[in-house]
């Protein structure tokens, strides 16, 4: 592989109609479905590719600004985060994302660390891999509030 | 209550781990029959990590929208397969500014089908559109929505 390149595997496999067992390798996780079927949330088994495609932002967005917060040496106790996804139809009627918002709600201890989240405020996005290769065709809005 | 029909949304939601201070977070996904699910960004062995990180969970999300599109083109004339795998390899690179940034998804989709009937509908669902894209890729929400920024490529052999 080139020093510059860095690549990840996933795979799955169908279980019963249009749901699938991930395979993640040897990660040490409970069984992970993707579930396309069932229309009721309770019902549900897993996610649907949609919520999985904004766990990943969110997920990236997250770890973007927990890394810059502690390039500097400070940790958070508590974040929480929020992502909701707008689908709309295109010219041709088929449904698309249209955007993704973004909520980050990190708890802020004290003045030094806020200091430092301000300037991570401007930042940390740039580092996401996720967010920023998918903007090309996808509004994403994201809101740091702390 | 206004009614858009022609927009809907969907939430997820992710809480930083108590137990895990750096870089684990724990999924919400409401109420769903999920067991714990968790997005690992701290550990970089697979065997270390409690959950996928950020580009296996998109890797995951195209290669599931994918297939459940093919399965849906199927099931249109009620046709099912016998089996089905899929792989998704997503390669990463560094642009111009030196930041990472996904360069492409490469999709590999191997159902097993011995019925020449639904062998016939899944050639159906394999034809090209006008935009260059298989009949059932066209239906396929997010991979269609990200290829704009991130080159996918669907090999499904029949």
């Amino acid at each position: 592989m080139k020093k510059n390149e860095a690549r990840v595997k996933v795979g799955i496999e169908l279980t019963e109609n249009m749901i699938y067992k991930c395979d993640l390798g040897q990660i040490n996780m409970a069984d992970l479905f993707i579930d396309e079927t069932r229309k009721k949330r309770t019902d549900r088994i897993g996610p649907s590719p949609t919520k999985l495609l904004a766990l990943s932002v969110l997920g990236c967005l997250a770890s973007c600004f927990e890394f810059c917060l502690q390039k500097k040496g400070f940790t958070l106790s508590d974040l929480d985060g929020r992502a909701e996804v707008t689908f709309a139809r295109n010219e041709k009627n088929l449904w698309r994302i249209k955007k993704i918002d973004v909520e980050l709600l990190p708890k802020i201890d004290n003045p030094e660390m806020r200091k430092r989240v301000a300037q991570c405020k401007r930042l940390f996005k740039h580092y996401c891999i996720i967010t920023e290769s998918l903007r090309k065709g996808i509004e994403i809005d994201v809101n740091l509030e702390y | 209550m206004c009614v858009i029909l022609d927009e809907m949304k969907t939430k997820v939601g992710l809480k930083l781990d108590e137990f895990e201070s750096q870089m684990i977070f724990k999924c919400d996904l409401g109420d769903m029959k999920v067991k714990d699910c968790y997005i690992d960004e701290e550990h970089h062995k697979e065997v270390d990590m409690m959950g996928p990180n950020p580009s296996r969970m998109l890797a995951l999300g195209v290669l599931g929208c994918l297939s459940a599109s093919f399965i849906f083109c199927l099931k249109k004339r009620d046709f099912k397969v016998d089996d089905f795998n899929g792989e998704a390899e997503v390669t990463i690179t560094r642009n111009e500014k030196g930041f990472w940034r996904i360069k492409k998804i490469d999709v590999e989709i191997e159902p097993k089908i011995g019925d020449p009937e639904t062998l016939k509908r899944a050639k159906q669902c394999l034809k090209q559109v006008k935009d260059g894209f298989s009949f059932f890729e066209q239906y396929c929400i997010v991979t269609q929505s990200v290829r704009a920024g991130i080159e996918v490529n669907v090999n499904l052999n029949l």
